[in-house]
């Protein structure tokens, strides 16, 4: 057994005749931001999906902290603790910043039928409790000002905030963040970058997708890049920024 | 406040013009009316729980009232079909409703089972053709429902229950104390399942199920069932349906397989559209304002036509409708009583 968090095997994908995604070997190893980049259409989106288990793989093996999660449940898995954001961002919209914020941190028992009807005193001290959480959150994030505002009156990089935090909510062992400085602006993105930065200090591994290039190679201690579906490049920023077949792929001659 | 305001003034319009246009029988058709609205706003609250809370597109509703009428009224004292065979012995009318309302939602949960892992618009063609498929197979399977003769003489059951002031206040008004009896049935049902359903709708329970509404895969993505969530939705709305549809039997004192047709279900689906979508009081207020507009159009075709007939008054009926939900998402898209911002028929 390794002591990898997240081991993957011979992940397979095809879309019709077209390999989508064709990875022999990935690890993730503790404790650190991961960034995976590549040109478009390089399979990383659905790389993304089939460790999460949002798709089916057509082959493979996925080993999440010791366990087999190969043919778990989505939902199930998120809650061993592997979180994901989307790079659509998908915030509830018509509930307030604050509710998409209950929602992600209250526990699914809570969230029961019965439960529900009933009403109990624990329930409610739950829901008490949450509500540090969520203001925490929100202070780290500059989202307390807008906690009463519906999520879709929110500007993108507000709900990429939102979608973080809402992550957040769950403790994650693990964050997959597709592509989070997408449409952020400069100064929104350093601040994303510093709260990824500390998030990962304080114990969440990071593995991340972003054509953002400066970003990466700052943040980043391990980069990945994809193209056509395998993994050409694997290692330390300076040296994937060297490899030629990294520059061919994705970066292009004028890099150098 | 203000839609409520609009809604209090739509209301005193609607029912001074039905007392003005019927000098004599004014409080007998507003007692019809009102019945029809209790029934059809029952009905129209869990297609609410479906489609505003939860974001199912049902348009099988007939099936879930269907069920629960006939299940209830097979458990008690009934005769059946052509030849009129009595059955006198039955279960209490309590017992028999819970089971009709359980049997709605077991229903539902048999059709959610393989549908409600697939996205909206197949929900929708499922449910519809799961209304038509029941509705079938009670016209014939005659033993049993009576068929296209149906099931009549349960009323019974109901009506030795019915308090001598209703009976006596019937008697005066010259209004069917029966019909009144349901009527009032009906709406302390809206009441008592309005209060359950506030209180849901403000849990973690009815948050979830919003969520579910907004997106799905987020949903997952945060650790939590979604079809799971969804089944519950379906099976809650279809009890409610189930308890509409008994009383609608208990309102007409028969009970046949025409009954149910799917232009049951799209008049519930007017009455929530018109009342508000997501709205708790919605669906009932617009249960209310579209028989308002079945009752007042006889005296508009009586106006149109000399002597309207059946086929004239029922083609004024519905242009009315038609017209009114037409204004209505022109000028309000969220229904009388539905949030602005949580608007969920986007017709942009």
């Amino acid at each position: 057994m390794s002591s990898n968090l997240l081991s993957v095997k011979s992940l397979k994908k095809r879309f019709g005749g077209l390999e989508a995604v064709n990875v022999e070997k990935f690890d993730l190893n503790e404790n650190e931001i991961t960034s995976l980049i590549g040109p478009n259409g390089a399979g990383k989106t659905t790389f993304f999906d089939l460790i999460t288990r949002f798709q089916n793989a057509d082959s493979g093996n996925i080993n999440f902290n010791g366990k087999n999660v190969t043919k778990l449940n989505s939902y199930k898995l998120a809650r061993l603790g592997m979180v994901r954001t989307f790079q659509l961002t998908r915030v509830f919209d018509r509930m307030s910043v604050y509710e998409n914020m209950q929602f992600a941190g209250s526990s699914f028992r809570n969230e029961g039928f019965l439960n529900s009807l009933i009403q109990s005193r624990s329930l409610k001290n739950q829901e008490k409790f949450l509500n540090e959480k969520i203001n925490e959150t929100l202070e780290m994030l500059n989202l307390s000002d807008m906690r009463s505002s519906y999520a879709r009156e929110l500007s993108g990089g507000q709900k990429k905030l939102l979608e973080l935090g809402r992550s957040l909510m769950k403790s994650p062992k693990i964050l997959l963040l597709d592509e989070p400085l997408a449409g952020v602006n400069p100064k929104l993105s350093e601040q994303l970058l510093e709260i990824i930065f500390n998030l990962n200090k304080n114990g969440v591994n990071i593995l991340m997708v972003e054509h953002n290039i400066d970003a990466v190679m700052k943040i980043s201690e391990r980069v990945v890049v994809m193209a056509e579906g395998k993994i050409i490049s694997d290692g330390k920023p300076d040296f994937v920024r060297s490899d030629k077949n990294v520059i061919e792929a994705y970066l292009g001659r004028s890099d150098e | 406040m203000k839609k409520y305001i609009i809604a209090f003034f739509l209301l005193v319009i609607s029912f001074s013009y039905i007392f003005l246009s019927n000098e004599n029988a004014g409080v007998r058709v507003f007692v019809n009316l009102m019945t029809f609205a209790g029934i059809y706003g029952l009905a129209a609250i869990g297609i609410n729980v479906h489609f505003g809370w939860t974001g199912l597109l049902n348009f099988g509703h007939a099936a879930f009232m269907g069920i629960g009428a006939y299940t209830t009224v097979l458990l008690i004292p009934h005769s059946l079909g052509r030849e009129g065979v009595v059955i006198s012995s039955g279960l209490p009318l309590p017992l028999a409703i819970i089971i009709g309302v359980v049997a709605a939602a077991l229903l539902g949960l048999l059709l959610g089972l393989p549908t409600l892992r697939l996205k909206g618009d197949y929900l929708a063609i499922v449910t519809i053709a799961s209304a038509e498929i029941f509705r079938l197979l009670v016209r014939d399977f005659e033993n049993l429902t009576g068929g296209v003769y149906g099931i009549i003489q349960f009323s019974d059951s109901l009506q030795n229950s019915r308090p001598d002031f209703i009976t006596r206040f019937g008697e005066s008004y010259n209004v069917s104390p029966a019909q009144f009896w349901v009527g009032v049935l009906s709406w302390i049902s809206i009441i008592v399942v309005l209060l359950i359903l506030s209180r849901l709708k403000k849990s973690p329970w009815g948050r979830a199920l919003r969520a579910v509404r907004e997106d799905e895969e987020a949903v997952r993505a945060l650790g939590k069932n979604a079809v799971l969530l969804k089944l519950q939705s379906f099976m809650l709305g279809a009890a409610i349906g189930g308890l509409s549809g008994i009383l609608l039997v208990f309102n007409y004192g028969t009970v046949q397989a025409s009954t149910f047709v799917p232009v049951l279900t799209f008049y519930v689906w007017a009455a929530l559209i018109l009342g508000g979508v997501g709205s708790l009081g919605g669906p009932a207020l617009g249960a209310v304002i579209f028989w308002v507009i079945i009752a007042g159009t006889d005296s508009i075709s009586r106006f149109l036509f000399e002597s309207p007939d059946g086929q004239q008054l029922a083609g004024v009926r519905f242009v009315i409708v038609g017209l009114l939900i037409m204004f209505l998402m022109i000028f309000r898209p969220s229904g009388i009583l539905g949030k602005k911002e949580e608007l969920l028929l986007d017709v942009k």
